[in-house]
């Protein structure tokens, strides 16, 4: 409720009283003193403007000029780009060789061995490293060694590594990959545009493949993409070379050839997927790229 | 046809001299000189003294020419914009006072009010300051215009800057809760 105040009958205004306040050139000033005021209080305001602005601009700079703690989680996120997803797995490639050459130092070296180790704790920040050769040292050691090495290096890459990818991945054993196991959860569908699917029948499946069951509870951000070849998932070996599925399967009945083709394949979940990846070869240690998902080390 | 054609005319020659009062703020005189008194006459209607009044007035057009630049006509007269500057510069000014709002009521006003509401003058006239309590300042407004100065719907649509069909069903409805606000009273 408001209280107004009412006033009854009250007397016109006179022809003298309309003459009394009328003054245009005193209006002129004013406006343009309001003018004058408003074009300062613009000037104000642009100014802090550029000031805001140029103070973000510079510690963009300053943050960006700051090496960044690089890590393989640059897949991590579902929007990752394909460069970065190509990096990552040429990361982990680089990180196995360096560590192979490392162990395979002679005893002397050590020292030498010592601060390379510790060289590649800073590996991280330096994506685009190139491999180191070290050359005198190995052409001393003898077979046995070699594997000795290999072997250690394998733990150092074993223990270096941190997964990414939000669940397992083991090797399936079984004498009939026609029998994928019905207790588990599948893609339940997929959107798919331009797929040639090159459905493959599980009993051709070739006998000396390695099948790994990958288990993974996606974050909310990430989906299970497919791309033509499985460009997208990639086995890094423990010496370094790089090999993608031969054949997939997303299910009972869903077995793909590594002729599928697609432009955008997205698969449908409830909250885990189950995914079979068939290799020519792979073992426990070796670690599987899913990009959009992460990594993950291949355990027996 | 000749009075059309006249009316055209002024149309045009307002609509002229608000354009060149854009570029060029003498150009905005003859305006001022033409709307002057009517603006007295409408902030004095709904503030006591004739001092603030004046100032007020003076503060309109001073914000008509500084805004100039920034009017559109959209089909209304250009009065309508100086009379909405008015009723911003009115409740900025209570605002800032912490005056009570004043309403002038005349004869005139007391007689169109109880034709609506269907009462008799003097009961109209003891309860009218409390039944006004009860309405918004929009409220208020709209009654003043329609029924204190007598404007036709057309010219209180463009002052509130709503269509006439609008205005009217406002109307009405601020007198349904005029004819209630009564019946508490």
């Amino acid at each position: 409720m408001k209280d107004y105040k009412l006033l009854t009958y009250r007397p016109e205004l006179t022809q003298e009283q309309f003459k009394e306040g009328m003054d245009f050139s005193k209006v002129k000033v004013n406006a343009g003193a309001a003018k004058a005021a408003a074009f300062k209080t613009l000037l104000i305001k642009i100014g802090l403007c550029l000031t805001v602005v140029t103070g973000v601009v510079i510690y963009v700079k300053i943050k960006n000029s700051v090496p960044k703690h690089k890590s393989i989680t640059a897949i991590d996120s579902a929007n990752t780009q394909d460069s970065a997803f190509i990096d990552s797995v040429a990361f982990i490639q680089k990180k196995v060789q360096v560590l192979k050459q490392v162990e395979s130092l002679p005893e002397k070296t050590q020292t030498v061995k010592d601060s390379s180790i510790d060289v590649m704790e800073g590996i991280n920040s330096v994506q685009h490293m190139e491999p180191v050769v070290i050359v005198e040292s190995n052409t001393a050691k003898k077979d046995t060694s070699k594997t000795l090495a290999s072997k250690t290096a394998n733990q150092k890459v074993k223990k270096e590594f941190k997964p990414t990818l939000n669940g397992r991945c083991v090797i399936w054993k079984s004498d009939n990959y026609c029998e994928l196991p019905l207790s588990l959860k599948y893609v339940s569908g997929w959107d798919c545009s331009s797929c040639d699917f090159d459905n493959v029948d599980c009993s051709e499946l070739e006998r000396n493949l390695i099948a790994l069951l990958v288990t993974v509870t996606p974050k909310p951000q990430q989906r299970l993409k497919l791309e033509s070849g499985f460009k997208n998932i990639s086995l890094v070996k423990n010496d370094g070379s790089v090999i993608h599925p031969a054949f997939l399967s997303l299910g009972p009945k869903n077995y793909f050839g590594k002729n599928f083709r697609s432009s955008a394949f997205a698969a449908h979940y409830t909250n885990e997927i189950n995914l079979f990846l068939f290799f020519p070869d792979a073992q426990s240690g070796d670690i599987v790229a899913i990009k959009g998902l992460g990594e993950v080390m291949v355990e027996n | 046809m000749h009075i059309q054609k006249n009316i055209a005319n002024r149309m045009l020659t307002e609509k002229e001299q608000v354009e060149r009062s854009k570029t060029s703020p003498a150009c905005f005189e003859p305006l001022y000189v033409k709307y002057y008194e009517g603006m007295i006459r409408f902030v004095y209607k709904r503030v006591e003294s004739f001092d603030d009044t004046k100032e007020i007035v003076s503060v309109v057009f001073t914000k008509a020419l500084t805004n100039i630049g920034k009017y559109k006509d959209k089909g209304f007269p250009f009065s309508s914009w100086l009379f909405r500057i008015a009723i911003n510069e009115i409740n900025q000014f209570y605002r800032d006072s912490k005056k009570l709002r004043a309403i002038s009521l005349d004869e005139k006003g007391i007689k169109n009010i109880a034709a609506e509401t269907a009462m008799e003058k003097n009961e109209l006239i003891s309860n009218l300051k409390r039944a006004l309590t009860y309405l918004s300042d929009e409220d208020l407004l709209l009654i003043e215009l329609r029924f204190f100065e007598e404007r036709p719907f057309a010219e209180v649509a463009q002052i509130l800057g709503v269509s006439e069909n609008h205005a009217k069903v406002k109307t009405y409805r601020v007198l349904d809760k005029l004819r209630s606000a009564y019946a508490r009273v």
